[in-house]
């Protein structure tokens, strides 16, 4: 039997902090990422009866905002090659040079992040998911998730403390 | 004896088996540098902590309060591979109207009536819907923090934890660090306290006994008083977010005195 929605909908809101909270590591401006929570909310109203009890309702919903989240950079990237694609690339080269000089702020470090790498560390270091949920959430192996949190890790710490090239 | 560099993070998350873990263990003891790289990795995750989960104790916009109870809309119904850039700049373009009802909403909020009646203070205010964001207030108290997160939840201590343990709902010593709202049964059966904690930046929330302690489902910062300097204390008044909740989770009416006096010696 399902759950009344009711109940579901108590649950969703004692939940959103940890979804904003996902969603800001996904995201580093905060009207984008209360954005991505906004959209998963509506989407998870129109396959409520989707819900397995039982399962996990913030991996489900951290399923939903990932998503949202890959719809929107796909989108962004696309309008972004359509509008300006030179710019584009000279702003990539730019921040590859600043990172090399300055430490960057966590946040900053975190936005640099290939996606699939910040999405293993906003689920597994932010969020406190084990390996194997984060596996689920991602739909992959889990040892594809150790790898890329492992990636994600050694690219943080780089990034962070201007060392060369993470651990040898 | 070589140790991958997954194998050690994933010991310091505590992921491995028993068996693992006491090979590792072993290779540790044995290797101080080991030990530092998987000290690097609890830092990493330690640092990682301290910048997102301030976020926990930011005011919820009630634009996604109201998302949840809202009905689905046309748009979200959509095949996802064109729902997302049209939801997005729908939420975008709405999000000044939203702004503009929550405003209206918390004054029409403002005057109890109806099934609030019982809610002797539910004033709300627009500076809710301002979304003030006062994460620091609870991190930084020189009484030393009031909320730590254990297990994803967070939980009361310090000054909150007893006064959700110990003192009555409108107990008010007007410099108590404290001040109760209104005591009740939830749903599930446990009891729920809803508090505000006085301070610069006041916050209102709504904690329920779980596992002998206070978790605290909802934080959210309490409205300024309208009328500063005036009589009227802002330590009365308690954001939407909370009262939401609470209509949520409330089994019955609210305990009075007695009722709350006697779950109290009962440890709750």
């Amino acid at each position: 039997m399902s759950q009344p929605a009711g109940e579901i909908r108590e649950q969703l809101v004692a939940l959103l902090p940890r979804l904003r909270r996902f969603a800001r590591a996904l995201s580093r401006n905060v009207d984008d990422a209360d954005d991505l929570v906004q959209v998963a909310i509506e989407r998870t109203l129109t396959r409520l009866d989707q819900w397995r009890p039982g399962t996990r309702l913030d991996s489900w919903m951290f399923g939903i905002i990932k998503n949202a989240w890959i719809d929107e950079v796909r989108s962004r990237r696309r309008r972004e090659r359509v509008l300006a694609p030179e710019e584009a690339g000279a702003q990539v080269a730019d921040a590859a040079g600043e990172a090399h000089i300055e430490r960057l702020s966590l946040a900053a470090a975190m936005d640099r992040l290939p996606d699939e790498q910040r999405l293993a560390v906003a689920l597994v270091l932010v969020e406190g998911l084990a390996y194997k949920e984060a596996a689920e959430v991602l739909e992959v192996p889990i040892g594809t998730v150790t790898s890329r949190l492992a990636r994600g890790r050694e690219a943080l710490e780089a990034l962070l403390g201007g060392r060369e090239g993470g651990t040898s | 004896m070589t140790i991958p560099e997954e194998t050690l993070m994933a010991y310091a998350d505590g992921e491995l088996d028993p068996e693992a873990r006491r090979e590792i263990e072993a290779a540790i003891a044995a290797d101080p540098e080991l030990a530092k790289r998987v000290e690097r990795h609890q830092a990493l995750r330690r640092k990682i902590g301290s910048e997102f989960d301030p976020v926990l104790m930011e005011t919820v916009p009630e634009s996604l309060v109201s998302a949840v109870h809202g009905a689905p809309s046309k748009v979200a119904g959509k095949p996802a591979h064109e729902a997302t850039v049209t939801d997005l700049r729908r939420v975008r373009a709405a999000r000044a109207a939203e702004a503009k009802e929550a405003a209206a909403s918390a004054r029409r909020a403002a005057t109890p009536r109806g099934r609030w009646t019982w809610f002797e203070w539910a004033a709300v205010a627009a500076s809710l819907a301002a979304g003030a964001v006062i994460a620091h207030f609870v991190l930084r108290s020189p009484d030393g923090a009031q909320l730590v997160s254990r297990d994803g939840q967070l939980v009361a201590q310090g000054d909150l934890d007893k006064a959700l343990s110990n003192q009555l709902a409108g107990d008010r010593g007007e410099d108590a660090p404290v001040h109760i709202g209104v005591s009740f049964r939830s749903k599930a059966g446990n009891y729920c306290r809803t508090f505000v904690m006085n301070g610069s930046s006041p916050m209102g929330g709504l904690a329920c006994r779980k596992n002998d302690a206070w978790a605290v489902e909802v934080l959210a910062a309490s409205p300024a008083d309208a009328s500063a300097g005036g009589e009227y204390r802002p330590a009365t008044s308690m954001p939407a977010a909370v009262a939401a909740a609470v209509e949520q989770q409330i089994q019955g009416e609210p305990l009075d005195t007695l009722q709350e006096a006697e779950a109290r010696a009962d440890g709750w």
